[in-house]
């Protein structure tokens, strides 16, 4: 079964389009049935040959094999063939997810041995989320005018959105406190998995999260609060989940807008299309 | 009844007049249930099996084996043939036959893909039941490459004997036409394999083309609510008319209605239906796809490509050719006549069972290795599995042996031929 992945009969009008192949099977016909057929015909007239219709009566068995048999099998004919690279290039938005789901564990490590520390980590998301947006901003205005109006409206929801976060922090210092850390590993473990098996890897949307990314993206948040809870002050809890909100729903846009512009640049109008959905 | 149905009552009827005995075994439809007679001791046994979509069983493989040695022991079977490759009863009977020592031989009656995960599933089992078995024949020869690639098989043991008409009952009746109007008619099942939504885009746009155009569509389906929404969307009740589910007996008076057939079917391995329909008088309008192309000659038909613009091309040529009366569809009746007779498939079909009759049993062991060659896992699963049904009917036979099974009585078709005719004398003499 797996050595032929794929076989279409086509029937095509024009004989000649279609691709000869060499005659499978014709060893197959039987030596005594074309001798019996040879003795039954007069030597003195060639016989007419066989025709692939149904309506007319033709002198051949019922179980006749022509050498014409297969003739218009067409193999393979929707099979890709994948460049080794190709692959490689493409299948790098998964191990560029897996890594950055590392290094979000590695920075609460970090921040839970206190080698990081609060300030420092804030400081850095804070910088990178700024430089990120106005790249971001620059680009989307190309594409999709109306955005220059809403710009002042997401800049105002940023801070808003911020400064909810820094007074739920100690909520959310304490919220799963009382559960013990063995059961927070694993949470965190089997939500990170979720994560990664929902996470929007295909589509060049960069404008907003969708069903199925959604999950990918609250079970990270969920993650996030789960580790926060082991963390010691509030400032370590809201560096920690401003990180979350800036690394898990941030930074996939903008990777996928980097991957989209790469691709456009490799090949100019080599016919990929990109379907942005503006909100 | 679809053209396996009335394939398998056709068939079995001319080999009756032949002399032969045959047994239909089906499985239950609703409360048709048990041992009935159709017309000339046609015998059909209604198994009782679970039926789980759509008129198909449930594969158990084994579940059957018990009442169908007991069936085939009563009625002293010598060939079992199957048809079908999407029943799974056939499957299971072909098997226990085969494991029983009985001759088999499968009829294919429809074309199958090779790409997606369900037509690979049904061919893997399609090779296994195929792996042994005396004859297969198809109803095309398309339908015969078909299945040789799928069940990989020696093309030498596939016999092509396509369908037949019964002519008589599809005489042409030009008084039934309305000469006011083109009528175009489809008749058939309302799914995606026939190519409906192709006929939904089609319609509106043959409409608008040629206002003396109506359509009558009979037939039901799921894609009748797509028609049913097309035609309201367009406004078109007066010109397309839905018949719904149209009796075997009343599709003549259907089709003489029409001026032009259209078949639009996305695959297809013989298509009764459109030789039907010539056989009324009718010009036919098909796309070119599996087997059709060999099923009539060229003055008959009109192909198309199985899609909507090259479709509604074709529809517009047929109506000009009938406009300007280019073709005699009535006179397709006489040659349709020639062409296809049941008579004609009973006797092809006939040889096919004289050669299997021929041919030496395997033994167990070179059935097994027969199974072996169907694929690394699926080979060995096979294998497994024919073992157990080895085992299953040894067991059958030391609880039920064979003595103990009740012989049926035969029905004697030349008694009851005799007996017609005396009642048919008397009723004249009085």
């Amino acid at each position: 079964m797996s050595e032929i992945s794929e076989i279409v009969i086509i029937y095509p009008n024009h004989q000649h389009k279609c691709k000869r192949q060499t005659v499978m099977f014709q060893g197959f016909i039987d030596s005594d049935t074309k001798k019996d057929w040879d003795s039954s015909q007069s030597s003195t007239e060639k016989p007419p040959p066989w025709k692939k219709l149904l309506w007319v009566k033709q002198d051949y068995p019922d179980d006749y094999v022509d050498s014409t048999f297969l003739h218009e099998l067409r193999k393979n004919v929707n099979v890709r063939a994948y460049d080794y690279w190709e692959v490689v290039m493409e299948s790098g938005v998964i191990s560029q997810h897996i890594s950055s789901i590392i290094i979000f564990v590695a920075v609460f490590i970090y921040l839970y041995f206190d080698m990081l520390s609060a300030e420092k980590l804030i400081a850095t998301g804070t910088i990178l989320t700024a430089i990120g947006y106005i790249i971001w901003a620059l680009s989307i205005r190309k594409t999709d005018p109306s955005y220059e109006y809403k710009q002042k409206k997401t800049a105002k929801g940023a801070v808003l959105f911020f400064a909810t976060l820094l007074g739920l922090s100690p909520i959310l210092k304490t919220l799963t406190k009382d559960t013990s850390s063995d059961t927070i590993w694993a949470l965190t473990v089997i939500l990170f998995l979720t994560n990664m098996l929902f996470h929007d890897y295909g589509s060049g949307n960069r404008t907003n999260i969708r069903f199925p990314g959604s999950v990918s993206v609250n079970a990270a948040i969920f993650a996030s609060v789960l580790l926060a809870s082991r963390l010691p002050s509030n400032l370590h809890v809201f560096g920690l989940m401003s990180f979350a909100v800036e690394w898990f729903a941030l930074f996939p846009i903008f990777r996928r807008y980097t991957r989209v512009m790469s691709k456009n640049h490799e090949s100019a109008g080599s016919g990929e299309v990109e379907h942005n959905t503006p909100d | 009844m679809g053209g396996v149905e009335s394939h398998l009552y056709q068939l079995s009827q001319r080999l009756i007049q032949r002399g032969h005995k045959v047994i239909i075994i089906t499985h239950s439809y609703g409360n048709r249930t048990g041992v009935r007679y159709l017309t000339n001791g046609l015998k059909v046994y209604y198994v009782p099996i679970m039926v789980v979509y759509s008129e198909a069983t449930l594969p158990t493989i084994y579940g059957f084996f018990p009442i169908f040695r007991n069936i085939v022991i009563r009625e002293e079977i010598n060939i079992v043939h199957g048809h079908q490759a999407f029943s799974s009863l056939c499957h299971e009977a072909i098997l226990h036959a085969r494991t029983m020592g009985m001759k088999a031989c499968f009829t294919d009656h429809s074309l199958f893909g090779f790409a997606d995960a369900s037509s690979i599933l049904t061919n893997k089992l399609l090779k296994w039941t195929l792996s042994d078995i005396d004859h297969v024949i198809c109803v095309s020869h398309t339908s015969k490459e078909n299945t040789v690639l799928r069940a990989a098989l020696n093309p030498q043991m596939v016999s092509v004997i396509p369908n037949a008409v019964v002519a008589s009952q599809f005489k042409p009746d030009p008084a039934a036409q309305d000469q006011n109007f083109i009528t175009i008619v489809v008749a058939s099942r309302l799914v995606y394999r026939k190519g409906m939504d192709l006929l939904v885009a089609a319609i509106p746009r043959i409409c608008h083309e040629n206002p003396k155009v109506r359509f009558i569509i009979g037939g039901d389906g799921p894609k009748r609510i797509d028609l049913e929404q097309m035609r309201e969307k367009y406004l078109l009740h007066d010109r397309v008319e839905l018949l719904g589910t149209v009796m075997q007996h009343e599709v003549r008076n259907v089709l003489t209605k029409g001026h032009i057939f259209l078949n639009t079917s996305l695959t297809e391995a013989f298509c009764i239906g459109i030789v039907e329909a010539a056989c009324c008088g009718l010009l036919v309008v098909s796309t070119k796809v599996g087997g059709v192309p060999e099923v009539l000659p060229r003055h008959m038909v009109i192909f198309a490509k199985p899609e909507e613009d090259d479709l509604v091309k074709s529809v517009a040529n047929a109506i000009s050719m009938i406009k300007l009366k280019k073709v005699i569809p009535a006179k397709f009746h006489d040659e349709i006549k020639e062409m296809y007779s049941w008579v004609n498939v009973a006797e092809r079909t006939e040889k096919v069972y004289n050669t299997i009759w021929k041919m030496k049993n395997p033994p167990l062991i070179e059935r097994l290795r027969r199974y072996y060659g169907c694929g690394v896992w699926a080979g060995k699963l096979f294998c497994i599995l024919i073992a157990l049904d080895y085992l299953i009917w040894k067991f059958l036979e030391w609880v039920a042996p064979r003595e103990s099974i009740e012989i049926a009585p035969a029905f004697s078709y030349k008694k009851y031929r005799k007996m017609c005719q005396m009642a048919d004398k008397d009723v004249d003499d009085s």
